[in-house]
């Protein structure tokens, strides 16, 4: 977004209150562009919108903004179109979002209302035959055209959509290209515009409610085992296997536990599923008495084919079986976060250099490229970000740890410190290495690190910081 | 027939024998030869490759001595293509410093137990895991029955256990077949001038523990911890003399 444009917008909004650059004296809010994440956000939101009609999607583009929902024969249930989109604005709004909302018989007349003529306070209802009239004031931007087709429009000083219903429709394609007049066409309902729906998925549950409560653990791994095979068999024809899987229990007064079983790859094998179960259970103190138990698989994915021999043994062997469910033990009973990839992340801040992605949330491959190349750093990137002359420490202290440092040397690097119990006297450093990070951050760092080797021959990373005075430790070279 | 104590003695004999034969015997080097990490250790750990199944302990008196490097080092050459599984109970580990020693982010299973009780179940685990090559853990106190049931989970998944361990455990008794202490020495005879010189250091690799031979052997090595590479600083008989030659 343009400098002067977030400008006006913060002096609309005044409530954001962040980190600004220091030349200026703004309050702005900084985010990362995610359109991932945004996509993910609007498909929730759509999701959300099932309630006013089965049929609901997002808007094709690259980058969609629009919840779009076929209410045919629907609106009836909410007193009319107005009421039905009245209804629906004031949901979306009551979590907090800022709508625009239209109803019309097109979806590019939808479009196009809801952009450039519904007020953020009330929907626009557009009746089929008053389409002309609504639409022919608009920008030729309520078509959803390119930049390029709008640019050349403006240089003609075509800027409303009647400007262009005027001009000859056969001329149109050979001067704007194919596009203009499809939305043209789009936007009126002389050509099929057809709406791809997003379907909620249907939950896999499967639970069991006792009249007698379960007092043993028994019980309870019986009743789940089954509920398992109930699962696993809804699941076989699709030829899928559970990835997630959510245990619910309840007690007697109405108290609930959850908990979640993670797999690295999906699997259709309720022992192993039981056995993720049983440790998941070891880390928590179960109720004694059980009235109610609720398996859902939150996640599923396609079983991974591997092909067989003349005898049936998988030609990968049985390694690769076991190492997933090592992996798949390791993250249920130490936690997902616990079982990680270490990669490395192209910053110049030491704690900020590494990611770590739990094994379970990341693509398990068989094959020896367990990750995605893109994601990974090469040794030559590497050799580019870390030279040979600034090594890192194999361990690194998070948070560094203060130290009482007696007298610097000429070039800055200490003559001694003292950490860990011991003095340290220091014989040779390397350094300064600085390393400053930039105002944007919530906590910019500016910092002299120095590679020393004591007296005893062992390295220690330390740094000098800027702002609040001090020296710290911040690795070893063990 | 032979007599029982005569077999027993004859396949001792025997044992000896291959255990000779399969002992790198390390050329004369002169002070300060670059060789691969390997070969740098090989004197001292005869077939890195025949260790799957097996505990290797490397003590190092402080944090900052060098074994992390040195273990990794020695390991990756004949596991570079297996899976490594690495408890980090400290949760100090850091990625950008274990990756000039060649070893393969991609490839390690970095495991970060919050309890510490968890710490020895996670390695039992990997270490009982076919598939699995290396296992990697800072581990301190250990029993001896805990100490076996590691032994025993290495022998059944074949996977090769390092245990870094501290200093103090070396009168501790152990179920690791090779048992290394690492001393770092301070460069006191290289010029003191800061930035000129590369960050080298030397270490003081003795072999404490080694089946079939219990003769205490010694290596300095000079190890540049920026690319991995290791020189052989010099071949000493004993340990003895090693410190004795070093003044450490």
């Amino acid at each position: 977004m343009p400098l002067a444009e977030a400008q006006a917008l913060v002096e609309t909004s005044p409530s954001t209150s962040h980190r600004s650059p220091p030349h200026l004296d703004l309050e702005v809010h900084f985010e990362l562009h995610d359109p991932v994440a945004d996509q993910a956000c609007l498909r929730g939101i759509a999701q959300a919108c099932e309630y006013f009609s089965p049929l609901y999607g997002l808007e094709e583009a690259d980058s969609p903004e629009c919840v779009l929902l076929d209410v045919t024969g629907c609106t009836h249930l909410f007193g009319g179109d107005y009421g039905l989109a009245t209804g629906l604005v004031t949901q979306l709004r009551a979590q907090g979002l800022h709508v625009r909302g239209s109803v019309a018989p097109t979806i590019g007349a939808a479009w196009a209302v809801a952009h450039f003529l519904a007020r953020s306070t009330e929907p626009t209802v557009v009746a089929a035959e008053r389409l002309p009239q609504a639409l022919n004031p608009l920008p030729a931007a309520a078509l959803r055209l390119s930049h390029k087709t709008l640019n050349r429009l403006g240089e003609l000083g075509l800027q409303t959509v009647g400007q262009l219903r005027a001009l000859p429709r056969s001329t149109l394609p050979s001067r704007f290209g194919p596009e203009l007049l499809k939305r043209l066409d789009q936007a009126f309902g002389d050509e099929t515009e057809l709406l791809v729906t997003q379907s909620t998925p249907i939950p896999l549950v499967a639970q069991w409610a006792g009249e007698w409560s379960l007092t043993t653990q028994e019980a309870v791994q019986l009743i789940v085992q089954e509920l398992l095979e109930e699962l696993l068999n809804r699941l076989k024809p699709k030829r899928s296997g559970v990835r997630q899987l959510l245990c619910g229990i309840r007690e007697p007064g109405g108290r609930t536990h959850e908990f979640c079983v993670d797999c690295v790859i999906p699997t259709d094998v309720a022992k192993h599923l039981l056995e993720m179960l049983a440790l998941q259970w070891e880390r928590r103190l179960l109720p004694e008495e059980i009235v109610f138990v609720r398996l859902e698989a939150t996640l599923t994915d396609r079983m991974q084919v591997r092909q067989r021999d003349l005898f049936g043994h998988a030609l990968d062997g049985d390694d690769q079986r076991e190492v997933v469910a090592l992996l798949d033990r390791l993250s249920n009973r130490l936690g997902t976060q616990a079982v990680v990839r270490t990669r490395l992340v192209p910053d110049a801040q030491p704690e900020l250099a590494v990611a770590y992605d739990a094994w379970t949330q990341t693509e398990y491959q068989s094959s020896s490229a367990k990750v995605r190349p893109a994601e990974t750093l090469t040794p030559s990137t590497i050799g580019l970000l870390f030279p040979t002359t600034l090594a890192r420490p194999t361990h690194l202290l998070t948070p560094p740890q203060e130290i009482e440092v007696s007298i610097a040397g000429p070039e800055g690097a200490p003559l001694s410190f003292y950490w860990d119990r011991y003095e340290h006297r220091v014989i040779r450093s390397w350094g300064p290495e600085r390393i400053e990070t930039g105002w944007w951050r919530d906590a910019p760092i500016a910092r002299d690190y120095f590679r020393v080797e004591t007296q005893t021959g062992h390295h220690f990373w330390l740094f000098h910081q800027f702002h609040a005075e001090g020296w710290f430790v911040h690795g070893t070279f063990d | 027939m032979a007599a029982r104590s005569e077999i027993v003695a004859e396949l001792a004999a025997r044992i000896r024998r291959i255990e000779r034969a399969g002992t790198y015997q390390a050329p004369n080097i002169e002070d300060d030869v670059e060789v691969p990490a390997a070969s740098a250790l090989t004197s001292l750990w005869p077939n890195m490759a025949s260790l799957r199944g097996r505990l290797v302990e490397w003590l190092a008196n402080a944090k900052g001595a060098g074994a992390t490097s040195l273990a990794v080092l020695a390991s990756q050459a004949a596991f570079a293509q297996d899976l490594w599984v690495v408890i980090d109970g400290r949760k100090t580990l850091h990625g950008p410093g274990l990756v000039p020693l060649s070893l393969d982010l991609n490839r390690v299973v970095l495991v970060r137990p919050e309890r510490p009780q968890d710490v020895l179940w996670a390695v039992e685990q990997s270490l009982r895991t076919r598939g699995v090559g290396v296992v990697v853990c800072e581990v301190d106190q250990l029993t001896p029955a805990a100490f076996r049931r590691l032994q025993l989970a290495a022998e059944t998944g074949g996977t090769l256990g390092v245990l870094l361990r501290p200093e103090r455990m070396r009168q501790q008794p152990t179920w690791a077949e090779f048992r290394f202490l690492v001393r770092p020495l301070a460069m006191r005879d290289i010029e003191k001038s800061s930035g000129a010189i590369k960050p080298r250091r030397r270490l003081l690799v003795e072999l404490l523990r080694a089946p079939g031979n219990f003769t205490a052997k010694a290596v300095i090595v000079e190890l540049d911890d920026a690319n991995g590479r290791l020189c052989m600083v010099t071949q000493l008989a004993s340990a003895a003399t090693a410190v004795r030659a070093t003044g450490a």
